[in-house]
């Protein structure tokens, strides 16, 4: 019997995991753990592909796609679990393993070669090679994985097929898979979707032991061709499945029932990693795809549309606060996939209960540790990050998602896109300036971009922007929004008007709006400040705006011929439809029945678009830089905002940066930013401290923030750059106010693709750890990531002290506070100089 | 009681420690805490595509 270097004991496993099940794990929230398999299957569910002939008479062949990766070259995990495979002491004739290796550079064992792709047999005899291909082939290549389909079911025909993914994962937007021989891809759910189809193989179950794969998204992808999927909705740790358990139920009967067989899984994984990784959640479920075909699709078209309604219907801010209300998994990658009964719970609509209800009954089996609130299936909805939304649209498309749902999250994202840019948040109009009405009003922030202002003493205001807070202070110490900067005509006509302003381009509003080239000789009404504004207000600003343009050349009012910054969009294109990214490219260009459909909004006129923008600019909490503006209160400089306005800010994180002399050094994001107990009003105050790791000051930055019981108590994480013996990676530290402890959790990969390392990595005695951090020019560019201070060395008990200590810095220290909307906008209150007088 | 966003409590210890930057790190931001596209994904925001070439 060849058995593989690496081997973990299994009694031990069986023993502790007894011990843990019978224990039971401590969920926060609302625990989804569910005590027994849900048998029953509803009406509408298709009938199964497998149908089992009982009594151990069904001939199996399991299929184990094991792309090894890191997980193997520096971990030996992929060999970890071939021995758990081995250990089942497979004996029974009908039951046949068959695993193909590859995409790893170094294999932790004797047997497998990390310079071809091998097919092997797993047996109670050992493992023995059947097949190998001398080329390394990219097993993130959906023929290769049709190819080895179609080789098990050749090589052995069965009543019943299993196919497990093992690797990274990417959920539904990366997909499966990243293999270290062929760096750079991964397999799409369209891509699998392909593969599953072209291997010609109905299967009984299809397996990810891999990361945040359990989304309904692979689950429709994978629908046609299983009856079942066995996923997770979190992030897995690098132990993965625990294999032994459930191949011997297999063995001793291949007749096992496919639910029973999941339960196996399920509840071994949870205790096996609670066991060897507990400082990380888990998730595994079990879901009926034929059921789910046949009940939930459906229900998730008419979702949408619903979605769709209640957002043109005004209702961006109850979706976007059940959007950030809902569990999300692995919030660090920002692939923004949230649990969908959650979800639909916090919407809490006829069409999303009645979607939850169908997900309920369609996941069968599910465990968690340590994760709430995680009912089985997560969906992909964005939120902290846009850049997706094309390729995930094109996905859905591509696996027969029901448009209802795409048009759903289409029109999201163009609001908050929208949303954004109105606040001048990933769009940029020269190089930094205020917000749109800013932009209008002439007032707010601009460092170096085409729209300059005066600095002087005088009131200062905050801007929408960083840079114009960060760099206008750098440069002269203050700067100010004079009642005569530069106005409405101005910007939208690109004159030079009566105003002590100047404009270093030519450009104005009007381009901006129109995409073409404007005039300088329009006339206008003027408006003081947007204080007296009303929503017909800024909609006639924008109108007149529109009709000059048009009466002036702008014959084609949506003509992308204009150049407006580094983008060839024009602002109403980004406005209504530039959801997609900020190169310049996005979905649909210029078509807006693409984005609105056929109906809700005026696409031959910019008369309705013109009046959403206007809705968009009036109903926000912080439209410029007067909103920002500090007052001084009992001696104290705050921020006073109405109760309204505070409902809209999601975030508030004190941002510090040291002047070392020759730029900036930024320490991050850290929620501690204080309030006034008997006005509510944010104090612009910081205490000068910092944390420290090990007596050294690192960069920090948000991961998630929850108080899942409501109970007042949160857990925080955040994460510091780091390298790690070299290797660029992730230290993610938990703040945990339920225990009190302050802890760092572990290490994660910083990869290219976009799938996800599996869990933590522990640190080890002697791993050298240098914190990172980025550095910024005088001008507000980023100059580069540089190493910050001097490394530390993790001690013999692994345990890394966690505290906030003074800091000092070469030369001054600024701080200001960034502010986040339900829109995910950001907005940077004015930067102030810390001194020991401003504790 | 005012709805604010949550602030996490903090621990502070004696002793004061010193910000500097040491020897130059390739390949792009590391936190982007400036620009929020840019946090946490070591490529550039303004690519549209997540993990394809």
């Amino acid at each position: 019997m060849r058995i593989l270097k690496r081997i973990i004991r299994p009694a031990l496993i069986a023993a502790a995991m007894c011990a843990l099940l019978c224990q039971g794990v401590q969920a926060r929230g609302v625990d989804t753990n569910y005590t027994q398999v849900n048998g029953e299957v509803a009406k509408g569910a298709r009938k199964k592909y497998t149908k089992l002939r009982g009594k151990g008479k069904d001939s199996v062949t399991m299929m184990v796609y094991m792309l090894g990766t890191d997980l193997e070259s520096q971990s030996g995990m992929a060999t970890a679990d071939l021995n758990e495979m081995l250990y089942a002491g497979l004996d029974n004739r009908n039951v046949n393993v068959v695993v193909q290796t590859g995409g790893c550079r170094r294999w932790r064992n004797s047997v497998i070669s990390a310079g071809k792709t091998q097919r092997w047999s797993i047996s109670g005899k050992g493992i023995g090679l059947l097949e190998e291909k001398k080329t390394k082939a990219s097993m993130t290549d959906e023929d290769e994985l049709s190819d080895f389909i179609r080789y098990c079911a050749k090589k052995a025909p069965a009543d019943r097929y299993i196919l497990v993914f093992w690797d990274h994962g990417g959920g539904s937007v990366s997909g499966y898979g990243y293999d270290e021989t062929h760096p750079n891809d991964s397999m799409n759910l369209g891509e699998i979707a392909r593969g599953l189809k072209d291997g010609g193989v109905k299967f009984d179950f299809v397996g990810f032991d891999c990361c945040l794969m359990g989304t309904l998204e692979t689950a429709i992808a994978v629908e046609p061709y299983a009856d079942y999927m066995i996923a997770s909705e979190e992030t897995e740790p690098g132990t993965g499945w625990y294999y032994t358990n459930w191949l011997k139920l297999l063995n001793e009967n291949s007749s096992t029932n496919t639910l029973n067989l999941g339960r196996q899984i399920c509840d071994d994984f949870t205790a096996k990693n609670a066991m060897y990784a507990s400082s990380t959640g888990t998730t595994l479920s079990v879901v009926d795809l034929a059921e789910l075909g046949g009940t939930v699709e459906g229900k998730l078209g008419a979702f949408g549309s619903d979605l769709t309604s209640q957002l043109k219907g005004n209702n961006y801010q109850q979706v976007a606060t059940a959007r950030n209300g809902s569990r999300e998994f692995s919030p660090s990658a920002r692939l923004d996939q949230v649990d969908l009964v959650d979800f639909c719970t916090n919407l809490n609509t006829k069409e999303s209960k009645s979607l939850a209800s169908a997900i309920k009954s369609a996941v069968k089996y599910n465990r968690v540790n340590g994760i709430s609130n995680a009912y089985g299936l997560s969906i992909y909805f964005p939120n902290s990050s846009l850049k997706s939304v094309n390729s995930m649209i094109q996905i859905c498309e591509d696996i027969g998602v029901d448009s209802g749902w795409t048009d759903g999250i289409r029109t999201y994202a163009t609001l908050e896109q929208s949303g954004q840019i109105v606040a001048n948040q990933g769009y940029s109009y020269g190089s930094g300036s205020g917000s749109l009405l800013d932009i209008l009003l002439g007032s707010g922030s601009s460092g170096s971009g085409s729209y300059n202002y005066t600095t002087g003493s005088g009131a200062s205001g905050g801007g929408g922007s960083f840079l114009g807070s960060l760099f206008q202070d750098a440069s002269s110490g203050s700067y100010s929004t004079s009642s005569d900067t530069g106005s409405l005509l101005e910007t939208l006509f690109g004159g030079s008007a009566a105003s002590t302003q100047s404009q270093s381009s030519g450009s104005s509003l009007l381009e901006a709006l129109f995409g073409g080239s404007g005039s300088s000789s329009q006339s206008y009404n003027t408006y003081d400040s947007y204080g007296s504004m009303s929503e017909q207000d800024i909609y006639n600003m924008l109108m007149q705006a529109y009709s000059q343009g048009s009466g002036s050349g702008y014959s084609n009012a949506y003509s992308n011929a204009g150049s407006y910054g580094s983008s060839s969009s024009s602002l109403l294109d980004l406005l209504t439809g530039g959801y997609a990214s900020t190169s310049g490219s996005y979905y649909g260009v210029n078509d807006y029945s693409s984005i609105y459909g056929n109906s809700g909004y005026d696409t031959s006129s910019g008369s309705d678009l013109l009046s959403l923008a206007a809705q968009m600019l009036f109903g926000r909490a912080i439209v410029g830089s007067q909103t920002l503006e500090l007052t001084e209160k009992n001696g104290r400089k705050v921020l006073e905002l109405d109760e309204d306005m505070w409902d809209q800010i999601t975030d508030v994180e004190l941002n510090v940066f040291v002047d070392d002399g020759e730029g900036y050094i930024d320490l991050g994001l850290d929620n501690v930013m204080q309030y006034d107990e008997e006005t509510g009003d944010l104090i612009d105050e910081w205490n000068g401290t910092w944390l420290t790791v090990e007596d050294r000051p690192v960069a920090l930055y948000p991961i998630s923030d929850e108080d899942q019981d409501g109970n007042g108590l949160y857990i925080t994480t955040k994460f510091t750059p780091v390298l790690i013996n070299g290797e660029r990676m992730n230290l993610v530290i938990e703040f945990n106010e339920e225990t009190g402890e302050d802890t760092v959790l572990g290490a994660q990969d910083v990869t290219p693709t976009g799938v996800q390392g599996k869990g933590y990595r522990e640190l080890e005695e002697g791993d050298i750890i240098q914190p990172v951090c980025d550095y910024f020019g005088y001008d507000g560019t980023f100059m580069s990531a540089y190493e910050l201070g001097d490394p530390f060395i993790v001690p013999e008990d692994g345990q890394l002290t966690v505290v906030n200590k003074k800091v000092t810095g070469r030369e001054r220290m600024l701080f200001t506070a960034r502010l986040t909307d339900y829109y995910q906008a950001s907005y940077w209150l004015p930067m102030t100089e810390w001194t020991p007088e401003s504790e | 009681m005012f709805e604010r966003p949550h602030s996490r409590k903090v621990k502070i210890a004696e002793g004061t420690v010193e910000v500097k930057k040491g020897e130059k790190i390739e390949g792009g931001p590391a936190g982007g805490g400036s620009d929020a596209p840019l946090r946490g994904n070591e490529k550039d925001a303004g690519e549209d595509e997540e993990k394809k070439d």
